[in-house]
């Protein structure tokens, strides 16, 4: 009789610890994926992309302007996070129709964002050295990542643009780039 | 950081230009008023800047049909020029023949030689090919700007200068020194604007503000001319056309004598809208 007393302590003892096990380890086991699947390689598995919906800049129509449009961005965890994101969603060459004021080959080194509202963007060199020339496209280059930011993160107010880690003074001889700017709506036209 | 004082030497009383009969006695000096020079009143414009965008290795918009901004702007340039020494006999300088020069290089050069405008020529670009027209932009001041204009107004001070007349002296950033004269060159950019809007074939002419890098620094009057854009073909064809290229050498020598009226009073302000961005 004692023996089988200690037989069910035991497997007492033993279930309680796996109901615990159960418990504790449980979520953590069910949100792992399942390893069995194999992905082509580079393949993204877009379903597990956390994104947000934000409001990003276009050569309109007229070419004088920039038109905003709704784009799905990756999701960012904190400011500087969200804002190397959009970043790098505005560098992105967008599906037809749309015409990016951005030169292709850009691409973002580094943001960094202050506690008084500045961001500043550096990005490659080939901003400046694939840029077409003209001041108003020059214009609508710059404040399609000064609006990319500051239309979608409210704690950013003012942006200034750096090319390869250092100042500059314009792109291409026509906007001052010397300090942050900020969001200018007048070069803004809705869809 | 740096400024600029502009430091005019005053002439000396000219006692041979005194009057033959008795002179009348010396009115009481006033403590703080400044004594009156005789001689004719300094003319409103002696000197103009033009300003060929781009230059030397920097080609500016590479248009169609090969034109380059560099060589549109530099054959316009020396055309105003021609036509403005001809018909109104001013001194007028190009800021070089041919030169990549940066911004506060140019805006130096019609500092230096005192120059009462300063008209930047430029042709723009588009990844639109079917953008057409002309756009005039003055300098859009920031915060700091506004703050640079609001203290030169404060500081500001005339005094007779030599040859007679009186000139305006205040302090103020030699970066932001235009942001003194935001007024005068709003006034030209609307003379120009409608002036531009004259010639056959420009389909449109719009006004605008923003932070040009080239105007920030000249202390005078400034403008930056887009006078079309060579990524359409037409423009460019335009652009590049000895017809046209005399039609607005023409056209900112008009603008200029009206200025000129406007600076001496004779015509009220020609500005009567504010920028505007106007599809073509």
């Amino acid at each position: 009789m004692k023996r089988y007393f200690s037989l069910y302590a035991v497997l007492g003892v033993a279930l309680g610890l796996g109901l615990l096990a159960l418990i504790v380890l449980g979520p953590r086991l069910l949100r792992t994926p399942p390893a069995a699947t194999p992905e082509a390689p580079g393949a993204v598995a877009a379903a597990d992309v956390r994104k947000i919906r934000a409001r990003l800049f276009y050569v309109s129509d007229d070419g004088v302007t920039l038109t905003g449009v709704e784009q799905e961005v990756v999701y960012g965890e904190g400011a500087a996070e969200q804002a190397k994101r959009l970043v790098e969603a505005q560098l992105a060459a967008p599906a037809p129709p749309l015409v990016s004021a951005v030169p292709q080959g850009t691409t973002l080194r580094a943001i960094f964002l202050t506690n008084t509202g500045d961001a500043y963007v550096d990005v490659s060199s080939e901003l400046r050295a694939n840029h077409p020339g003209g001041t108003t496209n020059e214009i609508l280059t710059v404040y399609s990542l000064v609006n990319a930011l500051t239309a979608n993160l409210p704690s950013v107010t003012n942006v200034q643009i750096l090319i390869d880690g250092k100042e500059v003074d314009t792109l291409g001889g026509h906007l001052d780039l010397r300090r942050p700017l900020a969001q200018d709506t007048r070069w803004v036209t809705q869809p | 950081m740096s400024a600029v004082l502009t430091i005019e030497v005053l002439a000396a009383a000219d006692s041979s230009a005194a009057p033959a009969s008795p002179a009348a006695p010396a009115a009481p000096a006033v403590a703080g008023e400044l004594p009156v020079f005789g001689g004719p009143r300094r003319p409103t414009l002696e000197t103009i800047v033009i300003d060929p965008g781009h230059g030397g290795d920097d080609e500016g918009v590479k248009g169609v049909g090969g034109a380059t901004e560099k060589t549109v702007t530099l054959a316009i340039a020396r055309r105003v020029r021609a036509t403005i020494e001809a018909r109104l006999g001013l001194r007028v300088l190009l800021t070089h023949q041919d030169a990549r020069l940066d911004g506060e290089r140019r805006a130096a050069i019609a500092n230096n030689n005192k120059a009462d405008l300063f008209v930047s020529l430029h042709a723009n670009g588009s990844p639109r090919p079917a953008t057409r027209g002309a756009t005039i932009f003055t300098l859009g001041l920031d915060r700091m700007g506004e703050d640079a204009r609001l203290q030169s107004e404060a500081d500001r001070e005339v005094l007779p200068v030599f040859g007679g007349g009186t000139r305006d002296f205040s302090l103020i950033e030699w970066e932001l020194a235009q942001a003194a004269h935001v007024d005068g060159s709003n006034a030209f950019a609307g003379i120009l604007d409608q002036r531009l809007r004259s010639i056959g074939g420009l389909p449109s002419v719009s006004l605008q503000r923003a932070p040009i890098r080239n105007l920030a620094g000249a202390n005078m009057p400034a403008v930056l001319v887009e006078l079309g854009y060579l990524s359409n073909e037409q423009d460019a064809k335009l652009l590049s056309s000895a017809d046209t290229q005399g039609s607005i050498a023409a056209a900112i020598t008009d603008a200029i004598v009206s200025f000129r009226d406007y600076l001496e009073g004779r015509t009220a302000n020609p500005r009567t809208d504010e920028p505007t961005n106007r599809a073509p």
